[in-house]
C-alpha cells in the first residue's frame, strides 16, 4: 500500500498515476482541515478513453469517484465502505473549493 | 486453431498449473489436415511436429478504458490496417493489430489469454467477421457482438482464464486466419459525466515454440533396440516388429526360423525368439505402438477453425 499527500487547492493536486495496465484500489482516505474555512474536497481521475466501437477517437475523460466537505479544525476520515469500491483509471489528483495550507489530504492506495 | 482447452480438460485437473500447460522443448503439435495443404499452410498440414528448441516466454499486456456497453476489437494477426469489409462490429473499433503471429513457417505461438479482474468479457472469432467460435450451432440463435441478449452466448470472462493462471490458449501459425477477441464492458470501474468506464486488461503470454517435424528417426526412438549376438523373446501377450541387420533371424512358435530382410519389418507372433547376429536390429512392440499412439493422443492437436465451427 502506498500513500500520496496534498494539500487542498482549486487546482488539481496530483496525488498518483495509474499504471497503464493496471488499476488503482483506494485504500484510505484522511482530510485534515485544520484551515480557517471548510472544505470541499473531491477525488479526481483524469483518464483517456481509448478507441472502440462507439468513439473513434480517444476522449480525455475526468471522474470524480469521491467527496467530502470537512468543516475547520475537523480530521476526517472515510470509511472502508466509503472507498473500497474506487477504482482509478489515470491520473488521480484532488481538487478543493478552497486554497488552504491547512486542509491536508491524504490517500493510501494501490495497484491492481 | 485450437481455441480452449478441451481437448486436454480430459486428464488435467483443477490444480493444474498454466506452466504444465505450456509447450516445451520436447512437447508435441500435431495439426489437422484441415489446415489447407498449400503455400500458406501447407507445410504444417496434417503433420506433427516436435518443438526443438527452448520456448521464449513474451509477456504482451493490451488494456483499453472503454464506456460501459462498448467494446474494442482485439485483432491478433500482423496485418497493420486491417480493412476487412463486412465487419460486424464497424471499423471504429480498428486500431491496428497486435503482431502475435510468427513471420517464418515451422514456429507456432501458444498464446495464453490472461484476464485482469474487470466488468468486462471476450467474444473469439475465426477469422475475422465471422460469428464467434463459441455457440450453438443454431441459426435461431445466432452470438454476435451486436446483439444485446445472444453476446453472451461463449463468452469469455475473467475468471475463466484469469491472469494469475490462465487456461485459454491460442495458437498461430504463418498466414492462419484472423484470430479476433471482442472485448465488451459490461459494468464498469469508475463514472464520468455520468457515464461508467471500465478497463479491460489482457495479459498475453505468448510462448514462441520453433518446431521440427516428426521424424522416422522419433518414431524408433520408441523401440526397443537389440545388441549384436542377443537372444529376446516375444512375451506372452505380445507381437514385435523386428527390423535389423544382416544375420537377424526370427524362430517362430512353431520352430521355424526366419531371416529378418535388412531393411525390411518382420512380424513376430508372442512366442518367437529374435536372434541377433553381427548386426544389431530393433523390436518395436505392440505396448511401443500403443505408447506410440499415446504421445500421438497427448499430442497437442490444432484443429482449423473450420473444425470448431462446424459442430
Amino acid at each position: 500500500m502506498a500513500t500520496a499527500r496534498c494539500t487542498a487547492n482549486v487546482a488539481v493536486q496530483a496525488l498518483f498515476a495509474v499504471p497503464l495496465h493496471m488499476k488503482a484500489k483506494i485504500d484510505a482516505i484522511n482530510i485534515d482541515n485544520q484551515g480557517v474555512a471548510a472544505a470541499t474536497v473531491q477525488l479526481e481521475d483524469d483518464f483517456t478513453q481509448d478507441v472502440s466501437n462507439l468513439v473513434g477517437a480517444p476522449v480525455a475523460r475526468s471522474a470524480f469517484p469521491f467527496q467530502a466537505t470537512v468543516p475547520a479544525g475537523i480530521s476526517f476520515s472515510a470509511d472502508e465502505l466509503s472507498v473500497k469500491e474506487i477504482e482509478c483509471l489515470g491520473n488521480v489528483g484532488a481538487i478543493a473549493n478552497v486554497v488552504q495550507a491547512g486542509t491536508v489530504i491524504i490517500v493510501e492506495y494501490h495497484f491492481e | 486453431m485450437i481455441t480452449d482447452l478441451s481437448p486436454l480438460l480430459h486428464h488435467v485437473t483443477p490444480a493444474v498449473r498454466t506452466d504444465e500447460l505450456q509447450a516445451k522443448k520436447g512437447s508435441w503439435f500435431r495439426f489437422s489436415s484441415l489446415f489447407p495443404d498449400d503455400q500458406k499452410t501447407g507445410w504444417a498440414s496434417g503433420k506433427t511436429f516436435v518443438v526443438s528448441q527452448d520456448t521464449l516466454l513474451v509477456d504482451y499486456p493490451v488494456s483499453n478504458n472503454i464506456v460501459n456497453q462498448d467494446w474494442v476489437t482485439l485483432d491478433l494477426t500482423n496485418q497493420t490496417n486491417p480493412t476487412i469489409p463486412g465487419v460486424p462490429h464497424g471499423t471504429a473499433a480498428q486500431q491496428g493489430t497486435l503482431q502475435m503471429y510468427p513471420a517464418q513457417p515451422y514456429i507456432v505461438y501458444q498464446i495464453a489469454v490472461g484476464m485482469k479482474p474487470g466488468k468486462y468479457f471476450c467474444i473469439l472469432s475465426i477469422p475475422r467477421g465471422t460469428i464467434p467460435i463459441y455457440q450453438m450451432g443454431s441459426s435461431a440463435i445466432p452470438p454476435g457482438i451486436n446483439d444485446p441478449v445472444y453476446r453472451y452466448l461463449g463468452a469469455k470472462y475473467p475468471k475463466d482464464s484469469p491472469v494469475d493462471s490462465p487456461t485459454w490458449f491460442l495458437y498461430s501459425i504463418l498466414n492462419a486466419p484472423q484470430i479476433v477477441l471482442q472485448t465488451f464492458m459490461d459494468g464498469g470501474d469508475t463514472m464520468a459525466a455520468g457515464v461508467l468506464y471500465g478497463k479491460c486488461t489482457i495479459i498475453f503470454r505468448v510462448n514462441k515454440c520453433p518446431l521440427r517435424q516428426i521424424s522416422i528417426a522419433d518414431v524408433a526412438s520408441l523401440a526397443t533396440p537389440i545388441p549384436a549376438n542377443q537372444t529376446v523373446n516375444i512375451q506372452s501377450g505380445r507381437v514385435a516388429l523386428v527390423t535389423g541387420a544382416q544375420g537377424t533371424q526370427v524362430t517362430t512358435p512353431q520352430k521355424q526360423t526366419i531371416a529378418v530382410i535388412p531393411g525390411k519389418s518382420f512380424v513376430a507372433d508372442t512366442g518367437s525368439t529374435v536372434q541377433t547376429g553381427n548386426g544389431s536390429a530393433v523390436i518395436t512392440t505392440m505396448d511401443d505402438v500403443h505408447k506410440w499412439q499415446t504421445v500421438q493422443e497427448r499430442a497437442l492437436f490444432i484443429p482449423y477453425y473450420t473444425e470448431l465451427t462446424g459442430f
